[in-house]
């Protein structure tokens, strides 16, 4: 029992501390439900949106920073996972993404054991310039719709099947690679796109490009990203860019979720299944 | 990479049954050794130089271990995963063992007239199948023995997986239409798949092994 108790208090610490931490970067948190109409919640974005669409907004500070924890159920395995979601809701795109992998960069760090400093991967995607990739390929609405469904769903032997009738220089920015290699690549297919300026991430950490990432949700319209520790079989988060609408007002921003179970694992407190004191 | 550095530390979770023989046989060809004894009742067992580690689980619980990154890969039919879909697993290859289909089935070869009843063990297949051709039905939930279901009047047809046809043809069935084709697919966990080169090397290898 002292293993099970001790995990519960450390669990509500790295809670604690991530919560302590966005209040701290001017987030505010919000009490959504894990569930709404006998449904379990599967998504903070839009539990927290429905309640934030109730407002007026006349008073409120742009761009919105907020929060809310809790567990989301995934059906499939039929379980629980503890999570925590960050949003940003604003009108400057390119701010706010940068204002979200900036925060990113800094908050997972702060949760690494003393003295460590594990080493990361950030796979980003871009759900847009997949599609026009594609749309320059003459791929019509449905097929680009198809090929951006099968790397959601994660089918990739289908993806790869459509994408391989598609020109090299299309193909090879769905497989990952560094930012350099892939902005050269992109700046064939996509001239006028313009190349993103990444924050800073912590030493020790790699960044890759694939835009085979497309996110969990269908909602995507712009960046998409993925932050994982190897050895670690579940994402620290994953987040994107998205356009929604919510009660007749229309919402964009950039969100995230931390996953607890793995960020437990990250700051050396889960290992191999077992709890270890940290 | 060699074999010996690609099959070190990783795991890769194989259904039991019609799978499980054609998995051997390509990750011998791949140049393994099969670790587990021909009448061995074990399960698992751990990778080394000569061997990735190897778990053997029902078909249904693969995508779960791989999911939950107990096995980094996992080898499953096409026809499970599409019944049992899990968008926390990759499909990274078909590895085109194991081949059969998934059918509708009756006494006759003609189109239900009118709504119908379906015995089936693939519910979500049939549900989908009907449903995206707007044809009302009924699903007769069944694990087992399904080609009784027409003949004891339990329902008219059936949605099952066939291989050659013989089970069908001996008890008076014929195939309406094929809803699916099904075939092994190799399965990934995203988060291990994006950080450990051994496991996309693997995938190349079995790949490499069927050619």
């Amino acid at each position: 029992m002292h293993g099970w108790l001790r995990n519960n208090r450390q669990q509500y610490q790295l809670l604690m501390a991530l919560s302590n931490f966005l209040i701290g970067q001017g987030f505010n948190p919000v009490p959504t439900s894990p569930t709404h109409d006998l449904e379990f919640r599967q998504d903070h974005t839009l539990a927290i949106l429905d309640l934030l669409s109730s407002f007026r907004l006349d008073d409120a500070p742009w761009p919105l920073t907020v929060f809310s924890t809790g567990p989301l159920y995934q059906p499939r395995a039929g379980r629980w996972l503890e999570t925590i979601d960050v949003e940003i809701f604003g009108f400057d795109e390119a701010a706010d993404d940068s204002r979200a992998l900036k925060l990113i960069a800094e908050l997972v760090p702060q949760l690494a054991p003393a003295g460590a400093s594990p080493p990361c991967l950030l796979v980003l995607g871009q759900v847009e310039w997949l599609d026009r990739a594609l749309n320059g390929e003459g791929l019509l609405t449905e097929a680009r719709q198809t090929v951006r469904r099968l790397f959601m769903e994660g089918n990739l032997v289908e993806a790869e099947r459509a994408v391989s009738r598609l020109k090299p220089n299309v193909r090879n920015l769905c497989v990952p690679q560094d930012e350099g290699l892939f902005f050269e690549r992109l700046s064939t297919v996509l001239p006028q796109v313009v190349r993103t300026n990444l924050p800073a991430m912590p030493a020790g950490w790699r960044v890759e490009w694939d835009l085979s990432l497309t996110g969990n949700w269908p909602y995507y319209t712009g960046l998409v990203f993925s932050l994982y520790l190897p050895g670690i079989g579940q994402p620290l988060l994953n987040g994107g860019r998205f356009r929604l609408a919510r009660a007749g007002r229309p919402w964009t921003g950039v969100g995230f979720t931390l996953y607890l179970e793995a960020l437990m694992a990250y700051a050396g407190i889960i290992e191999s299944g077992e709890v270890r004191h940290v | 990479m060699s074999n010996r550095q690609t099959a070190s530390g990783v795991t890769v979770a194989v259904a039991k049954g019609r799978i499980l023989d054609d998995a051997r046989r390509r990750l011998e060809a791949a140049g393994w050794v099969w670790p587990l004894g021909e009448e061995s009742r074990q399960l698992w067992v751990g990778p080394d130089d000569t061997h990735p580690g190897i778990i053997i689980a029902r078909a249904k619980d693969v995508a779960t271990l791989v999911a939950r990154g107990i096995a980094d890969l996992g080898i499953v039919g096409l026809d499970v995963m599409r019944e049992n879909p899990d968008a926390e697993v990759l499909e990274v290859a078909d590895l085109e063992f194991a081949q059969c289909r998934v059918v509708l089935a009756g006494r006759s070869p003609a189109w239900p007239d009118g709504p119908c009843q379906i015995a089936t063990k693939y519910q979500r297949i049939a549900r989908q199948f009907f449903q995206e051709r707007e044809h009302p039905i009924s699903i007769v939930p069944m694990s087992g023995s399904l080609e009784l279901a027409p003949l004891i009047g339990l329902a008219p047809y059936i949605v099952d997986i066939v291989d050659t046809g013989r089970t069908l043809r001996e008890h008076g069935l014929v195939e309406v239409t094929t809803i699916l084709h099904s075939s092994a697919r190799l399965i990934a966990n995203p988060s291990h798949w994006r950080t450990k080169s051994e496991v996309v090397a693997f995938r190349e290898s079995l790949r490499s092994a069927a050619s």
